[in-house]
């Protein structure tokens, strides 16, 4: 369970920061509330996961779980926007803490200053009703992955390569999970990638919506949908998933 | 003849532009591409054809059912997409 957080209601001064949010019909201040009494895992706020960690600071989600190993490098910086040049060489996480908090000073924080792991996997989701999945290696997802699953949280899926990059919104026993669908990492998958800022931030973007969306009840999350797409054309493809019956890591569900 | 698509990211890996095939099944329009492209078969299915576990293949946007025996129909203006999972963050 996530630490205990009495149950907050807005205050007047919720309802004047996310008025233009408000008028959005199905989630008014239902939904609000729901955000504000929210927690959500983050695994790393790099170049995916700094605006997802700032669209949820945004949206009004009242408590984030930050977990970001390393310090701050030159070449972190054309992606990573919850960073500074100014923090160079210093770590990461409290960067991205600093940056939220000058948002949102309400916001409660946890920032961890490690990567998901097998070794934390299991108390780092256990903090978060949610969890945004934005790491760069397959190890972290999978970990994370098994932890959700055996704690039936939801995890969004965010991933990316160059210009292309895939999204889908997980539910333990309703959807695949990450194990369903690649039970594999490739073969030639590499620790550095190819990254423009603006890919990752528009992907970023859209996980974010669809951890609000989940949260708040609003639309139809991607249940059992990659959405696809490359901007190199700007295609985008919904291509229908399915769970493995035979799944090592959910198939008991 | 189905269109078979690979994503952009396994064609910086491997020769594999976007080709037509013949073929009822996935296994027959697969084979007819892996037909001239050794490399492209090897990287996309095991020893025995199953597909391997880090590949996804899908036919007109719905996940193959099938992915040891790649028996799922295909119809003649039919997509097959192959992808391969990104871990990018
Ligand atoms: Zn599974």
């Amino acid at each position: 369970m996530p630490t205990e957080r009495p149950s907050q209601d807005l205050n007047a001064r919720d309802r004047a920061v996310y008025e233009w949010q408000l008028w959005v019909p199905g989630y008014g201040e239902e939904g609000q509330r729901k955000l504000k009494n929210a927690s959500v895992l983050i695994s790393r706020c790099g170049g995916l996961g700094s605006p997802v960690a700032y669209e949820l600071a945004a949206a009004g989600v009242g408590r984030l779980i930050l977990a970001h190993g390393g310090n701050l490098k030159p070449s972190d910086l054309n992606r990573q926007i919850l960073m500074e040049d100014a923090w160079l060489g210093k770590p990461r996480v409290e960067c991205a803490a600093r940056k939220l908090k000058a948002l949102k000073p309400d916001l409660e924080i946890l920032a961890v200053p490690e990567n998901v792991s097998e070794e934390n996997a299991e108390r780092l989701v256990a903090e978060a009703d949610l969890v945004v999945d934005c790491a760069p290696l397959f190890e972290e997802r999978y970990a994370m992955n098994r932890q959700c699953v055996r704690q039936r949280k939801p995890l969004i899926e965010a991933s990316m390569y160059e210009l292309e990059w895939q999204l889908t919104t997980m539910h333990p026993g309703r959807t695949p999970c990450v194990a369903c669908l690649h039970p594999k990492k490739p073969e030639a998958w590499k620790r550095e990638f190819p990254v423009f800022g603006a890919v990752s931030g528009a992907v970023g973007c859209m996980a974010a919506m669809e951890a609000i969306k989940v949260l708040s009840g609003i639309g139809e999350p991607l249940y059992n949908i990659l959405l696809r797409g490359d901007l190199h054309d700007m295609s985008f493809r919904r291509l229908r998933i399915a769970r493995n019956p035979a799944c090592e890591v959910c198939g008991a569900l | 003849m189905a269109k078979v698509v690979f994503t952009k990211n396994l064609r910086e890996h491997i020769a594999c532009p976007e080709t037509s095939a013949p073929g009822a099944t996935v296994r027959e329009v697969l084979d007819a591409v892996f037909a001239s492209n050794d490399l492209l078969r090897g990287y996309v299915v095991d020893e025995r054809g199953a597909l391997r576990q880090h590949m996804n293949v899908f036919v007109d946007g719905a996940n193959v059912r099938d992915r040891v025996k790649l028996s799922d129909p295909v119809e003649t203006d039919s997509e097959i997409y192959v992808m391969q999972a990104l871990s990018g963050g």
